[in-house]
């Protein structure tokens, strides 16, 4: 990564941990999904170009969220944070793999780029979508390792 | 004895020194021999042809004079033998540096020399020795005998003038050991700050200057124990000793900040910081620009924050000396241009549009204007518009929060400012605009600003900053305001400290306060309301009153029990932090009669209508009255605690309530009589909260009694609140007893009966009353480390082979390894250290033994149930000896999926696996089945989220332990990501991710 795309990003402020509710701690009530929980799951994933979470740069919202527990489907967009960003891609992949591996394998995951947000918006929303082009891309070793780094504990803070 | 002289004499020439001169000296000593008679012995060797022999001679002197007392020989004998000694300077090469030793023991040992023997020490030293020949011991010597004249002899010195100096500065010049370097630093800084330099002032800096900046490094093991630091402040001490010094060392200083290296910038920096007030206006002014442009570009430069802030502290330092040492207007406009100079140089970064570039030229800004009033009164007219503008300009939060806290560190300047009213004065207008920026942050929606903002307001609302009274008032009805509606976080913390610190400062306002919180507390926000009252109690007068509204409200809650008890109950936990604030001002000494009385006589109007179904409330109430009590125990002086104490144990015992201030209107209560109802018999939590915090030694006059009382309440008391009290009111008696036989008086009948009363005939619920008391007992002796405690704890394990009670016990057991707060330092409890790794192993082998040979399944359970409790309550480095042993039956109580300790034993798991990998991973093939389960199957939330929380933590073993169980993890936690719970979960989700990503390290 010789040279960056965008150098210099604005930096947003982070939303508190969520606070728990007492109705959480009672082992009798169901929890159901919610936009803030898929939100959490998001939002600490780094940025593959700065030592920045994607929530620090604006490119998840908890408002682009949508859940539906009942009918078991999840509904993320992003907004790339300039609209040439070549990590566009890597983004939308590591975003759709992450809430794969967290999430029970009865929800259906979209993961789109914002309408009007990026440049090659349909490309990159067709190979996010097709669900085999996302198993090959993580075949390959080297692209799983890229996620893999963007989904890992940030080793500062 | 001349002979036995002469025979020791001998000895010490031919090579037993140390012995010989013990023995001489102590014959001079006890007057066997005369010192004379000792010099005339010596004739023979002082006068021998052989040099080495003349040398050892001379040297003899020096070991026998150090043995003997200090001022043992007269000036007379001691001007006699310097000059002998001096004459020997000037002997073969090889003799000199035997006589410098004795020289240097001499004039330790005799003062004051007379004032030509002195000057002769040093003319002769002076013309004789040429230091830099000799070794580093003899080079001592020299330093030795130049630092003892300097002590006892600073007048003759003195006059010496010249001489004495430029002499000093040739026997100094190279010297490079440390151990010597280290004395000629100390007399170089006396000589500087005591005498005239003249003419020297430039060599003197020279040979000290070479040094700068001290770069030594200890040898292995330091077997001088020099360290860099001493030498490094005491050379720092010789810069600073005189401000003839400035005009060599400024010049050195700011060159070396501009070094390479950073220790050398460093150093420069804290030397210049601590140089600076002796140097003063005159040596300081000529180098203003060059220090001003070091010193910005060293924290622009922003390196290190050691570095930013020795740079920052070095220029306050100069301004602070620059002021002080002004003595007219010249040289304070000076100061004031140099300061403007500054400023100009660093406003671009002010005004640019790097925000860390523009934060560290505000904190310059700062240091300056830190220094002193004159300095803040140039400087913040200057800086604040700009920074107040850069702080209304932006519009990201965390930009913001910077610019922000920069401005409170300026605020915070003219705070610490504030008896200075003309300069204040002409700040007014800043301030108001400061005000202005404030106001706008507390309408944001980040907490941080407006914590910030409450600080900055804080800083400014004081009666001598904010010109208008209205200001104040306003900023105080927007705390009080706000005290009622931030619920628990950090701000709320800030808005309440705001609020006690205002009212501090102007008490007058606290009636209208406190009027206005009461008004609001009886909306709906009564608990915010009343916590925020308790910050109002800034003296006598607005104790009282908050204390007697408190008051007031439970007793109205009391009378009304059923209708609101979340409302009684938060007043009463406010009431507890009130006499915790308090517990540290003058104002505690009142507190008997206000609040600890009265809070009594509440509870035993109070006992006369708890009903059955307020059961609840009471017990909550009790416990909070209780920890009140602590306080109270905890903090009162002695003669207050034995008065409350009489009264407390008056009323306790024989329900005594005429002659003591409590309310005259009260019924007898009999709390300590086990027939009596539950209602009175929880008034009990009272005296077991003033006993567990109290000072034993004022609790004297019926102290047997309460004890016995208790005991028996103890025993037999059919109420479960009432009956724990008891316990723990004999277990604090017992723990702080004074030590003696006292303790084996009153152990061994309690003993005796308590066994009676655990044997089989009893009912069950009273034995188990018995074995509750047994286990208290047991905590407060293995607490103090009684010798008598292991015939109490044997007997309790020995319990757990009881098929009846043996569950209990080992439910319970675990509670003697717990920290408690009723046992502490601050409860004037006797605590040995390390008592619980004393229990666990002297009762280990006890539990392993015991769960060999338990007859059936249920006993064996008893044992795994005490061992899990207390495994997982104790450090692990304590257990880590004797995990292997223990692991197998851990594991087995993991499947016990009743096991209270499910919990904790998990937690003890994931240690394990951090502190003993070994014995983990041996585990491996059971643990891992056994933790996915329990993270799937088990019932209770909290014990899923340990099960997962343990599997994490075992990611961190070696790879080739994890790696087989990994597909089969990943795979089964599928299921625990569905969990009903949300917080388990998010668990499941870190853990399964940690799990998937072990991969690519274990390629690499």
């Amino acid at each position: 990564m010789s040279e960056l795309d965008n150098a210099n990003p604005l930096v947003y402020e982070v939303s508190k941990a969520r606070q728990i509710l007492p109705e959480e701690e009672d082992d009798s009530i169901t929890d159901k999904f919610d936009t803030r929980e898929i939100f959490d799951l998001i939002r600490v994933i780094n940025d593959p170009e700065h030592p920045l979470t994607l929530e620090e740069l604006n490119v998840v919202l908890e408002s682009n969220v949508k859940v539906d527990d009942d009918n078991n489907s999840v509904y993320v967009e992003f907004v790339p944070t300039i609209p040439h960003c070549s990590m566009a891609t890597l983004i939308g992949l590591s975003i759709r793999v992450k809430l794969l591996r967290s999430l029970p394998p009865r929800f259906k995951v979209d993961v789109k780029i914002a309408p009007g947000t990026h440049e090659s918006e349909l490309a990159v929303n067709k190979q996010l979508a097709d669900k085999e082009r996302v198993a090959a891309a993580l075949e390959n070793t080297h692209l799983l390792e890229l996620v893999n780094q963007c989904l890992s504990k940030r080793a500062t803070g | 004895m001349a002979a036995s002289m002469e025979h020791e004499i001998e000895r010490y020439l031919l090579g037993d020194p140390l012995e010989a001169s013990k023995v001489i000296a102590s014959e001079i000593n006890k007057s066997n021999a005369k010192f004379i008679s000792f010099i005339e012995g010596l004739q023979a060797g002082l006068t021998n042809s052989d040099n080495v022999t003349r040398g050892r001679a001379t040297h003899m002197i020096g070991d026998v004079v150090e043995m003997l007392p200090p001022s043992f020989l007269s000036q007379e004998q001691g001007d006699m033998l310097t000059t002998f000694l001096l004459s020997k300077l000037r002997d073969h090469h090889s003799v000199q540096p035997h006589a410098l030793q004795s020289l240097a023991v001499l004039t330790s040992r005799c003062s004051p020399l007379g004032d030509e023997t002195v000057k002769d020490i040093c003319h002769t030293i002076f013309q004789e020795v040429q230091n830099q020949t000799l070794s580093h011991a003899d080079r001592g010597a020299t330093y030795r005998v130049l630092q003892n004249l300097l002590g006892a002899s600073t007048q003759i010195l003195k006059d010496m003038g010249g001489d004495f100096v430029i002499g000093f500065i040739q026997q100094m010049d190279a010297e490079k050991d440390p151990r010597n370097l280290l004395i000629c630093f100390n007399c170089a800084h006396f000589i500087c700050s005591n005498f005239s330099l003249g003419p020297f002032a430039e060599e003197m800096f020279e040979i000290l200057g070479c040094y700068f900046p001290v770069d030594f490094v200890p040898p292995p093991n330091n077997p001088h124990g020099i360290t860099k630091e001493e030498l490094v402040i005491a050379l720092r001490k010789c810069f600073g000793a005189t401000s003839q010094f400035a005009e060599y060392s400024i010049p050195l200083l700011l060159e070396k900040m501009t070094s390479d290296l950073q220790s050398a910038r460093l150093d420069s920096f804290l030397t210049l910081a601590e140089c600076a007030p002796v140097y003063g206006v005159k040596g300081l002014t000529p180098f203003l620009g060059s220090i001003n442009s070091t010193v910005k570009r060293e924290v622009l430069m922003n390196i290190t924050s050691a570095l930013v802030g020795a740079a920052n502290n070095a220029i306050t330092s100069v301004y602070k000396a620059l002021v002080q040492s002004s003595t007219n207007l010249i040289n304070l406009s000076n100061v004031s241009e140099s300061i403007v100079e500054l400023y100009q140089d660093v406003v671009k970064f002010l005004e640019g549009t790097d925000l860390k570039k523009g934060c560290l030229a505000f904190s310059l800004c700062h240091a300056v204007a830190n220094s002193s009033a004159f300095a803040m009164g140039v400087m913040i007219p200057l800086v604040l518009p700009s920074l107040i503008s850069c702080c209304q300009k932006q519009d990201q939060v965390s930009e913001q929060l910077a610019f922000v806290k920069e401005l409170n560190g300026f605020l915070s300047v003219i705070h610490s400012q504030k008896g200075n009213t003309d300069v204040l004065s002409s700040l007014q207008i800043l301030i108001k605009s400061a005000c202005t920026v404030f106001d706008q942050l507390l309408k944001s929606t980040s907490s941080d600003l407006q914590l910030e903002a409450i600080k900055g307001l804080s800083l400014i609302s004081t009666p001598s900053i904010a010109a208008d009274a209205d200001q104040i008032q306003n900023f105080l009805v927007m705390l009080v305001t706000k005290s009622l509606t931030v619920p628990c976080s950090d701000l709320r913390w800030e808005v309440l400290k705001s609020l006690q610190a205002i009212l501090e400062e102007e008490p007058k306002l606290s009636e209208q306060t406190i009027k206005s919180l009461v008004e609001q507390s009886k909306q709906d926000n009564f608990k915010l309301a009343s916590e925020a009252l308790v910050y109002t109690a800034v003296n006598r007068d607005s104790f009282t009153k908050v204390n007697n509204i408190f008051l007031e409200i439970m007793s109205q809650d009391i009378q009304a029990l059923s209708e609101n008890s979340d409302h009684l109950l938060s007043c009463a936990q406010a009431m507890k932090q009130l006499v915790h604030q308090i517990s540290f001002t003058e104002m505690f000494s009142q507190v008997q009669a206000s609040t600890a009385l009265p809070l009594i006589s509440l509870s035993i109007q109070a006992s006369e209508l708890w009903t059955k179904e307020s059961s609840k409330t009471c017990q909550a109430l009790m416990s909070c009255f209780r920890e009140t009590f602590y306080v109270f125990g905890q903090f009162m002086e002695k003669s207050e605690v034995a008065s409350f104490w009489d009264k407390m144990t008056l009323l306790f015992l024989e329900g005594e309530i005429e002659n003591h201030d409590f309310s005259k209107n009260l019924k007898k209560v009999q709390p300590f009589q086990s027939e009596s109802s539950w209602q009175q018999t929880r008034l009990v939590a009272l005296m077991e909260g003033f006993v567990a915090s109290a000072d034993i030694q004022a609790l004297v006059e019926r102290r047997e009694q309460i004890f016995e009382a208790a005991y028996i309440l103890a025993l037999h008391s059919p109420d479960e609140f009432t009956h724990l009290s008891a316990c723990k009111c004999v277990a604090a008696l017992v723990n702080k007893a004074p030590i003696g036989s006292q303790i084996q008086w009153f152990l061994e009948p309690i003993v005796d009966k308590l066994k009676r009363a655990m044997a089989r005939e009893n009912t069950l619920p009273s034995r188990l009353r018995a074995v509750q008391l047994w286990l208290w007992l047991t905590k407060a002796m293995e607490i103090r480390g009684h010798s008598a405690t292991t015939i109490l704890s044997s007997h309790l394990v020995s319990l757990l082979d009881d098929p009846d009670v043996g569950s209990e016990v080992g439910r319970s057991l675990s509670m003697i390894v717990e920290d408690m707060d009723m046992f502490s330092a601050r409860n004037h409890s006797i605590i040995t250290p390390l008592y619980k790794q004393r229990f666990f192993a002297l009762n280990l082998k006890a539990l392993l033994n015991g769960y060999q040979n338990a007859v059936s399944k249920d006993i064996k359970q008893n044992y795994l149930l005490a061992m899990s409790g207390i495994v997982s309550r104790l450090p692990l480095q304590v257990t880590k000896p004797h995990l292997t042993q223990m692991m197998p039956l851990l594991m087995l109580a993991l499947r016990d999926s009743k096991n209270p300790n499910l919990g904790p034993i998990l937690s003890t798991m994931s240690m394990a696996g951090a502190i003993a990998p070994q014995t983990v991973s041996s585990n491996m093939d059971s643990l891992v089945p056994q933790l996915l389960d329990l993270s799937i199957a088990s019932v209770d939330m909290k014990v899923r989220i340990a099960a997962l929380e343990c599997l994490e933590q075992l990611t961190g073993l070696p790879s080739h332990v994890l790696v087989p169980h990994q597909t089969k993890v990943v795979h089964e936690l599928k299921k625990a990501l569905d969990d009903k719970k949300r917080l388990v979960r998010r668990q499941a989700a870190e853990t399964r991710s940690s799990w998937i990503l072990l991969q690519p390290e274990s390629k690499s």
